[in-house]
């Protein structure tokens, strides 16, 4: 048997590149949630019930919310402000009337969980193909956000936006809104 | 039956030419690599069956194509003796031996060699005993857009695949990372350059302009350090 060839590390010592784009797409979803494909085609990404933060800098590494809409809560702004970053969360990504729903874990870009349209097709082999299709489909509209994202990440326009998102991050969160006063 | 409804999947980027799964050489390189059953010896097996039904290891367009992919299943079984179950096995072995030795009126005593000899014996017998568990793990390949989706996120069992498409194909997965991936949409702009020299973001810089990736590890945020512990005495503050 021979051994696979690996590279020193596949993230090429960026572990944080992933959880970088996760944790600005979190904030885009809350600040404009549609991007658009070149033929006009609208995607919206909205965050569901599932968040983890890790960082190192803070007493907790880990900060999981789960359960309801933990994107709104202000328990995840703190976890933004103690330095932590998006590693994992529930997304919802809809096209037109198709939704999806899945948990991206931001460093490796592994999908799981994915749900799919319930598939058209007579056979059970046609709806294979039709969610092969979907899955396409879906793969394209995540690559969407991550190409939104680079164009901002690698220009110098990066620093006003992560600017705006600190600025975000200590503004009062939808719970905290809400809460009586 | 293969389904997708709901999946988690990690994907690859094809790391050269693989044959069309519309040809011979495909079915052969998948055929030599196919499953094999554990041998009475062997604790972990593995290699290609159909993705509809592990038991079958003969491949053909019909059972390998679903639309544009190519399905095929790594079928991994594996064995473990129970170390409890072994060492009982021994401790009544050497009690039968210590038995015997004294009803001959002979002493009792076993070197390094024979305790290992009896060990391996026992464990090959119960090696032969003991049910493998079964596990397929389904791989999407699209040979001309160069993708592999693996239908599961161990860290293990990726690198098993990976391992057996490169015996496979003589070609590696490369995971797409999100540095990989960006390296990929990046390819031939400017800004590719600029990937290898990101930094690390900070997205918690103080008001004040305290850079916490230039704090490091140093003082905690005012929130997350320590607090005393308060008893409540029930006496007024």
């Amino acid at each position: 048997m021979i051994a696979p060839i690996r590279a020193v590390d596949d993230r090429g010592g960026m572990d944080y590149l992933g959880p970088e784009f996760l944790t600005w797409l979190w904030w885009r979803a809350e600040a404009d949630p549609c991007f658009r494909h070149e033929d006009g085609t609208e995607v919206f990404v909205h965050f569901d019930e599932h968040l983890e933060f890790r960082g190192e800098r803070s007493a907790a590494r880990r900060v999981i919310l789960r359960t309801g809409m933990p994107g709104a809560s202000m328990e995840a702004r703190a976890a933004l402000r103690s330095g932590k970053t998006l590693v994992s969360a529930r997304i919802l990504m809809a096209r037109g009337e198709d939704e999806v729903r899945f948990t991206l874990r931001a460093e490796d870009l592994d999908i799981s969980g994915l749900r799919l349209p319930a598939p058209e097709g007579d056979t059970p082999y046609d709806r294979l193909v039709a969610c092969l299709d979907a899955q396409d489909q879906f793969v394209d509209d995540l690559e969407l956000c991550l190409k939104t994202f680079l164009a901002t990440r690698l220009e110098p326009r990066w620093e006003e936006e992560v600017e705006t998102i600190r600025r975000w991050s200590r503004q009062p969160s939808q719970d905290e809104i809400a809460l009586p006063a | 039956m293969l389904t997708l409804r709901s999946q988690s999947f990690r994907r690859y980027r094809i790391g050269g030419r693989i044959p069309s799964p519309h040809s011979d050489e495909f079915y052969q390189a998948v055929r030599d690599r196919k499953f094999l059953p554990l041998t009475p010896s062997e604790e972990r097996t593995y290699g290609w069956a159909t993705v509809d039904n592990l038991l079958i290891t003969d491949f053909d367009m019909e059972s390998v194509m679903r639309g544009n992919w190519a399905a095929l299943g790594l079928r991994v079984d594996r064995r473990r003796v129970n170390n409890k179950l072994l060492r009982a096995h021994i401790d009544l072995e050497l009690i039968a031996r210590r038995k015997a030795a004294e009803d001959a009126g002979s002493r009792f005593k076993l070197g390094r060699d024979e305790r290992k000899q009896i060990r391996e014996d026992l464990h090959a017998e119960l090696l032969k005993q003991t049910s493998p568990s079964v596990d397929i793990v389904p791989v999407l390949m699209h040979s001309k857009r160069r993708v592999a989706h693996v239908l599961a996120l161990g860290k293990g069992v990726n690198d098993l695949v990976r391992v057996h498409f490169l015996d496979t194909f003589g070609v590696e997965l490369v995971p797409l990372t999100p540095w990989r991936r960006s390296q990929e949409l990046l390819e031939g702009a400017p800004a590719l350059e600029r990937l290898d020299d990101l930094h690390r973001t900070d997205f918690a810089r103080a008001p004040g302009g305290t850079d916490a990736a230039s704090r490091g590890v140093g003082p905690l945020a005012l929130e997350d350090r320590p607090r005393p512990i308060v008893r409540d005495t029930g006496a007024p503050s």
